[in-house]
C-alpha cells in the first residue's frame, strides 16, 4: 500500500508539483518572515552590545521624545548641579535635534527616517570607525547609516541647517551608527549648539560615577537635586530598554509578516484539502478495488497519510529554501529603504525556523489530507463495481455549518461597524464570515454560474463549461473560496485605506481654508520651519493672513495627548468652523481650545479649569473655546493651545507649519512660486505647497501603504490561483473520456481550450465576487472600530473594478496549462480510457 | 460506377517500434459503397477498430491512404480532420457516447451546435420519432437505460446527416432486444434515407443486419459476404477459424 502511495506521487508528477507549490508558497513566507526578522534582530543585538559603556547615568528631559523636533531641552545650569553632586567623576553634556541636509546642492527630502544632529566629542556613547571626530565650526562627522544612505565619504562637503540658511561642513570621520532609523551628523558641542539654536541649553548630560556599586545612591541624590522636568536614569537600563523597544518594534513587524504568512498558509490548506478530496474522489474505484482485494480501512488511511507526509516533507525543504530566497529579497528591499547597516551580516537561520518550516509543511498537508482520507476509507468494496455517475450530494451540511458560523459572524462585524465592540471581536467575526462564505460557496456556486452564463448568452462551449463548473458544487465552491480569501482581504484593506484617505483629505478640504502651507522639506515634517517666515510672508500684498502652528506633547487632565496650536487672530480666516463657543480672542496665555468631541468626553465648556502638563509638571489652565469643524472632519487631535504660549515655553522649537490665506482672486500656484522664490535663499528647507499638492501627497502615501499590503497578500492570491490550476487539471483528467468524445464528434482544439478557460473564469469570478461582497462588509465593520461610529463609508469602486478584471485575467491565466492538456488529449486514448 | 463512400488503399498500421512492433493492419485495400450497411468482423485483435479509426479520421496510417468520398484524409491537419468529423462523420461507440451534463436533446444537437449550425428541426423530429426517444429528450444520460442512451447516440449520429456513420460495437453493451431495436433503426436509416454505415461487430446476429460483411484476420481482409444471415455468418466464422 505504501509503495502504491509513493508510486502515485511519482506518477502524477505535475499534480504533485502543484500540490507542493501551493504548500511551499505559504511555508516560504513563514520561514522568510522568521529569517528576515531574526537577521535584523541579530544586528540589533550586535549594535547594543557595548552601547553606553563607560556611562552610568543619563540626564534627560522628563518627556523623552526621541528623534523628533519635540525633544525639549533643559537649562545649561543643570550641569553645575550635576557636577556638584558627590560620587560623580565625569560628565558629558550634549545637544541633539533634527537637521536638514543638502548634498551636492540638493535638499534631501526623502520619505523615511529623519536626519539627526548631535554633539560628540569622543564620549563613549558612539565609536569612531573611520577618520576623526568633527572639530570647529566647519566640520561634521557622520554615522555609517548616513554614509550608506547618502553615499558620502570623508572629505565630502555637505550642507546642514536646522531651519535657517545652509552652512557647509566637511566630513571628517565616520561613527558606528544604528544601521536603521535616523542618520546621525555630529559636531563639537559649540557648533552643534549653534546649528540647533540651543544656546544655554542641553538635551542630555551623560555621567560616569566613581563607584558603580553606589549607583543607586547617586541616582537618588541626583533626582532630589534636579529641577522639575529633568530626570536622571540608569544608562545601562536605558540602553537595554532602548534595545527592547527596537526589538518590540521588530516583533510587531514580525507579527504583521506572520499574519500575512498565516493567511497564505490557510489558503494553502484549503487548496490542498480540496485537491486531496478531489483526487481521492476520483480514485474511489481504485480504493474500492483495494478493499475488494482485502485491504483494511486502516491501510487505506495509512496510504493517504504516507502520501501526504512525503509531500509535506518535500514542501518543508523547498519552503525553507524559498524562505531564504524571500528573506534575501526582503533584506535587499529593506536596505534600499534606508536600513543599510543591517543588511551586512549573514542571514540568521535559527533552529526554530527549521522546526517551524517543516512543522508548517507537515501540518498543512496532514490537516488537509486527514478528512478526505477518513472519508475515502469509508468506500465500500461495492463502489468498485458501480458506475461513475454518482447523484450529487445534498448540501445540507454546508447550509448548517455556513449558517452557524455566518450569522454570528455577520452580527459581530455589524456591531463592530457601529463601534459597539472592539477590533479583535470584529476580527473574529470576520474570520467566521470568511469560513462561512467558503462553505456557502458550494451552495451558491451552481446558481451563480448558471446566472452568469445566462447573462453572457449560451454558446454550446459555454454551456458545457457552465455545466462542468456547476457539476461538483463543493469542488467549485472550494476552489473559488480560496480565491475569495485573498480578494476579501484586499478589498477589506482597500475599504479601510480609502476611508482613511477620505478622513485625511476631509480635514484639508473641509476644515482648512488657507490655500498654501509652508512646511519643512525634510523627511520629518515636525522638524518645522523658522517662525520668522510667517512675518516675511505676511508682508506680501496678496497674503491675507498667516497661521503658524506648533506642536507639543503632554497631558490634559492626566490623559496623555498631542497638542496643536492656533493663532487666535487669524484662526477664523484660515480654518472653517461649524461651531465656536467662547471667543477666539480669549485664547491667550494659559488657555486651551477644545474640539467638540473631546469637550463632550471630558465635560468641558469655556471657562472651565483643566490640568495641563507639558512635561514640566501639572499646571492649572482654562478652557477658552470649544469648537468644531464640519461634521465630515474626523480630527483626533482635539486640544489646541495658543501658538504664542508654545513659543514661550519651547523657544528652541520651530513652527511645524504655516498656513497662508491668500486675498481673493490670487492664483495659488503663482503665489506659491513667488513665496518660494522669496524665502529660498534664507530658508532653503522650507517648502511651500498648495492644497492640491498636499492632497496628492496624502493620496500617494496611502497608495504606497495599499501597495505594500497588496504585495503581502500577493502570495495568498498566487496560492489560490495555483488551486484553480490544480483543480482544473484534475477535472480535465477526470473528464478525459468526455473530452475525447467531444473531440471525436468534431470539437476543435480551440473550442476545448475555450471551454476550460470559461470554466476557470466562472470560478474566478465567483471567488472574486464573494470576496468583494464579504471584503466590503468586513472593511466597513472594522472601520467602525477604527474610525468610530458614524464614520463616512466609501466603497472603493475603482479597486473593486480593477480586482474583478484582474480575477478574470487570472482565471484565463490559470486555465492555460489545463486547457492545453485538454486540447492536446489523444482522442483514441481518451475514448479508450477506463 | 459511383465513387465509394470510403476506401482504404494499401492501408498499413504498425504500433510501436522494433521488437515490440505490432502490425494491426497489413496492406489493406477495401472500398465501401454509398448507401450500404457494412459490418466488419474478425477475431479479437484482428484490427477491426484500427481500420475503423483510420477510416473515421480518428487515427492516421503508417502507410497507404484513406479516402472519404473524393477527399483524401492522409496528410490532413488536425483542424481539417476535426471539421471533417464534425461535418461528414457520425459516431456510435460501444459506451460512453453522451456528455453526462447535457440532456438527450442537447446531446443530439451538439455537433450542430459546435459547428455553429442551425439544427434542421424537421429532420430532428423525424429522427427522434423513428428512434422513439421523443419522451426522453429532456433527460440526462444518467436517467436513461443503456438502450435508450445508445439510441440517443444513434440519433446524434444521424441528426447532422453525415455522409457516413461509424459504429464500434454499438450494440455490444445491450441485451438482445435493445440491440435488435438499435440495429433495426440503423437498417432503416440505410433503407429509408440512404445512409452509409460501417459497423464493427463480434456478433453474427448483429452482422446479419448488414448488406455486406468484411472479414479481417491478423490485419488482412480474408473474406467478404453479401446479404448475410446469422447462420451463414456463423458457418463462415467456423470455417475461418479452422
Ligand atoms: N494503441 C495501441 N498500441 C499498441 N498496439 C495496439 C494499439 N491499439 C491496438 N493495438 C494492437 O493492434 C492490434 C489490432 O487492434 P484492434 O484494436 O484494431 O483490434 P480489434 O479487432 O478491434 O479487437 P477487439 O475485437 O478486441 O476490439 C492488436 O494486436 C492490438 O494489440
Ligand atoms: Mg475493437
Amino acid at each position: 500500500m505504501v509503495r502504491a502511495a509513493i508510486r502515485g506521487i511519482w506518477e502524477h508528477k505535475l499534480r504533485t508539483l502543484l500540490l507542493v507549490l501551493s504548500i511551499v508558497a505559504g511555508v516560504s513566507f513563514v520561514a522568510g518572515s522568521l529569517i528576515f526578522t531574526d537577521t535584523i534582530g541579530g544586528s540589533f543585538d550586535a549594535l547594543f552590545e557595548g552601547a553606553f559603556e563607560g556611562i552610568d547615568i543619563r540626564i534627560n528631559p522628563d518627556v523623552d521624545q526621541g528623534f523628533t523636533s519635540l525633544q525639549p531641552a533643559f537649562d545649561a545650569d543643570v550641569l553645575t548641579i550635576v557636577e556638584s553632586t558627590p560620587g560623580i567623576i565625569d560628565t558629558w553634556p550634549g545637544v541633539g535635534g533634527l537637521v536638514n541636509l543638502s548634498v551636492g546642492g540638493e535638499v534631501q527630502s526623502i520619505q523615511g527616517p529623519p536626519n539627526f544632529a548631535l554633539s560628540w566629542e569622543g564620549d563613549p556613547t558612539l565609536t569612531l570607525v573611520e577618520g576623526r571626530g568633527a572639530q570647529g565650526p566647519t566640520e561634521v562627522a557622520i554615522d555609517t547609516t548616513a554614509r550608506e544612505r547618502y553615499d558620502l565619504a570623508i572629505g565630502d562637503t555637505i550642507g546642514l541647517a536646522a531651519t535657517g540658511a545652509i552652512s557647509d561642513y566637511t566630513v571628517t570621520g565616520v561613527l558606528g551608527g544604528f544601521g536603521a532609523g535616523p542618520a546621525l551628523f555630529t559636531f563639537d558641542l559649540a557648533t552643534a549648539t549653534s546649528v540647533l539654536g540651543l544656546d544655554g541649553l542641553y538635551t542630555t548630560i551623560d555621567v560616569a560615577v566613581e563607584d558603580p556599586t553606589l549607583l543607586q545612591e547617586v541616582l537618588d541624590d541626583l533626582t532630589s537635586r534636579l529641577p522639575d522636568g529633568v530626570v536622571a536614569v540608569d544608562a545601562q537600563a536605558a540602553a537595554e530598554e532602548q534595545a527592547a523597544q527596537l526589538k518590540q518594534a521588530l516583533g510587531f513587524i514580525q507579527t504583521v509578516l506572520l499574519v500575512f504568512a498565516g493567511i497564505s498558509v490557510v489558503v494553502g490548506v484549503f487548496v490542498v484539502y480540496n485537491a486531496f478530496r478531489t483526487v481521492l474522489g476520483q480514485r474511489t474505484r481504485e480504493l474500492a478495488l483495494f478493499r475488494v482485494l482485502g485491504a483494511t480501512k486502516k491501510q487505506l488511511v495509512t496510504s493517504v497519510i504516507v502520501e501526504a507526509l512525503v509531500i509535506g516533507l518535500i514542501s518543508g525543504v523547498a519552503g525553507l529554501i524559498g524562505g531564504i530566497l524571500l528573506a534575501t529579497a526582503a533584506r535587499a528591499a529593506f536596505s534600499l529603504f534606508g536600513g543599510s547597516g543591517l543588511a551586512d551580516g549573514g542571514l540568521v537561520l535559527a533552529p526554530g525556523t527549521f522546526v517551524t518550516a517543516f512543522g508548517v509543511g507537515m501540518a498543512v498537508t496532514l490537516v488537509s489530507a486527514l478528512l478526505p482520507a477518513a472519508r475515502a476509507s469509508q468506500v465500500s468494496p461495492m463502489a468498485a463495481l458501480a458506475t461513475i455517475d454518482k447523484p450529487p450530494r445534498r448540501l445540507t451540511k454546508q447550509l448548517v455549518v455556513g449558517s452557524v458560523l455566518g450569522v454570528p459572524g455577520v452580527v459581530l462585524v455589524a456591531l463592530t461597524g457601529l463601534d459597539r465592540v472592539n477590533l479583535l471581536t470584529g476580527g473574529i467575526g470576520a474570520l467566521a464570515i470568511l469560513i462561512a462564505t467558503y462553505v456557502f460557496g458550494a451552495i451558491i456556486g451552481r446558481p451563480f454560474v448558471r446566472t452568469i452564463a445566462r447573462f453572457l448568452g449560451n454558446t454550446p462551449v459555454r454551456k458545457i463549461a457552465t455545466d462542468n463548473a456547476a457539476r461538483s458544487p463543493r469542488r467549485t465552491g472550494a476552489t473559488a473560496g480560496a480565491l475569495m480569501f485573498g480578494v476579501a482581504f484586499v478589498v477589506a484593506v482597500s475599504v479601510i485605506v480609502v476611508i482613511t484617505q477620505k478622513t485625511a483629505t476631509a480635514v484639508l478640504e473641509d476644515a482648512v481654508s488657507a490655500e498654501l502651507t509652508i512646511q519643512s522639506a525634510g523627511a520629518d515634517p515636525t522638524a518645522g520651519v523658522s517662525p520668522e517666515i510667517a512675518s516675511i510672508v505676511g508682508e506680501l500684498d496678496f497674503v491675507a493672513a498667516t497661521q503658524s502652528s506648533r506642536f507639543a506633547q503632554g497631558s490634559i487632565n492626566e490623559e496623555s495627548t498631542f497638542f496643536g496650536s492656533f493663532e487666535p487672530e487669524t484662526v477664523e480666516q484660515t480654518y472653517f468652523f461649524d461651531e465656536v463657543q467662547g471667543n477666539w480672542s480669549d485664547l491667550v496665555g494659559e488657555t486651551v481650545a477644545v474640539q467638540r468631541a473631546q469637550a463632550d468626553e471630558l465635560g468641558l465648556a469655556p471657562g472651565d479649569p483643566v490640568t495641563v502638563d507639558l512635561g514640566t509638571g501639572p499646571e492649572q489652565w482654562t478652557v477658552a473655546v470649544v469648537w468644531d469643524y464640519s461634521s465630515s472632519v474626523d480630527d483626533t487631535q482635539g486640544f489646541y493651545l495658543p501658538t504664542s504660549t508654545l513659543a514661550d515655553r519651547f523657544p528652541q522649537g520651530n513652527v511645524v507649519s504655516i498656513g497662508v490665506k491668500l486675498t481673493g482672486g490670487t492664483d495659488p500656484d503663482q503665489a506659491k512660486a513667488t513665496i518660494a522664490e522669496l524665502i529660498q535663499t534664507d530658508y532653503p528647507f522650507a517648502n511651500v505647497t498648495t492644497q492640491d499638492e498636499l492632497l496628492a501627497d496624502i493620496q500617494g502615501q496611502l497608495l504606497g501603504l495599499l501597495a505594500f499590503v497588496f504585495v503581502l497578500l500577493a502570495m495568498s492570491i498566487f496560492i489560490a490561483l495555483l488551486g484553480i490550476v490544480l483543480i482544473l487539471l484534475l477535472s480535465v483528467f477526470e473528464r478525459t473520456r468526455e473530452l475525447g468524445l467531444l473531440r471525436a464528434i468534431g470539437s476543435t482544439r480551440v473550442q476545448i481550450r475555450a471551454m476550460i478557460r470559461w470554466e476557470a473564469v466562472f470560478v474566478s469570478i465567483l471567488g472574486a465576487l464573494m470576496g468583494v461582497v464579504v471584503g466590503t462588509f468586513i472593511g466597513w465593520g472594522l472601520s467602525g472600530s477604527i474610525f468610530g461610529a458614524g464614520f463616512s463609508f466609501v466603497i472603493p469602486w475603482t479597486w473593486i473594478g480593477l480586482g474583478l478584471i484582474a480575477s478574470i485575467v487570472a482565471g484565463v491565466l490559470a486555465a492555460i496549462l489545463p486547457a492545453r492538456r485538454a486540447a492536446n488529449l489523444n482522442i483514441l486514448e481518451a475514448i479508450a480510457y477506463e | 460506377m459511383t465513387t465509394p463512400a470510403a476506401r482504404a488503399v494499401g492501408a498499413t498500421k504498425i504500433y510501436g517500434e522494433g521488437d515490440t512492433a505490432v502490425t494491426a493492419l497489413d496492406n489493406v485495400t477495401v472500398e465501401f459503397a454509398p448507401g450500404q450497411f457494412t459490418a466488419i468482423m474478425g477475431p479479437s485483435g484482428s484490427g477491426k477498430s484500427t481500420l475503423m479509426h483510420c477510416l473515421a479520421a480518428l487515427d492516421d496510417l503508417t502507410e497507404g491512404s484513406v479516402f472519404l468520398g473524393d477527399t483524401q484524409l492522409t496528410g490532413m491537419g488536425d483542424r481539417e480532420l476535426t471539421e471533417l468529423r464534425r461535418d461528414k462523420i457520425g459516431f456510435i461507440f460501444q459506451s460512453f457516447n453522451l456528455i453526462p451534463t447535457l440532456t438527450a436533446r442537447e446531446n443530439i444537437t451538439l455537433p450542430a451546435a459546435i459547428a455553429g449550425r442551425k439544427t434542421d428541426t424537421a429532420w430532428f423530429d423525424q429522427v427522434v420519432e423513428i428512434l422513439g426517444i421523443g419522451d426522453r429528450l429532456s433527460h440526462r444520460p444518467s436517467e436513461m437505460s443503456g438502450g435508450q442512451q445508445q439510441r440517443v447516440a444513434a440519433a446524434r449520429a444521424l441528426a447532422s446527416r453525415p455522409e457516413i456513420i461509424f459504429g464500434d460495437e454499438p450494440s455490444g453493451n445491450l441485451d438482445s432486444k435493445s440491440g435488435a431495436e438499435l440495429l433495426g433503426f440503423m437498417r432503416q436509416a440505410v433503407d429509408v434515407f440512404g445512409q452509409t454505415i460501417i459497423m464493427v461487430t463480434h456478433d453474427a446476429t448483429s452482422a446479419s443486419y448488414a448488406d455486406r460483411i468484411v472479414f479481417l484476420a491478423d490485419g488482412h481482409i480474408v473474406d467478404e459476404m453479401f446479404d448475410p444471415t446469422a447462420e451463414k455468418v456463423l458457418d463462415r466464422i467456423k470455417t475461418l477459424e479452422t
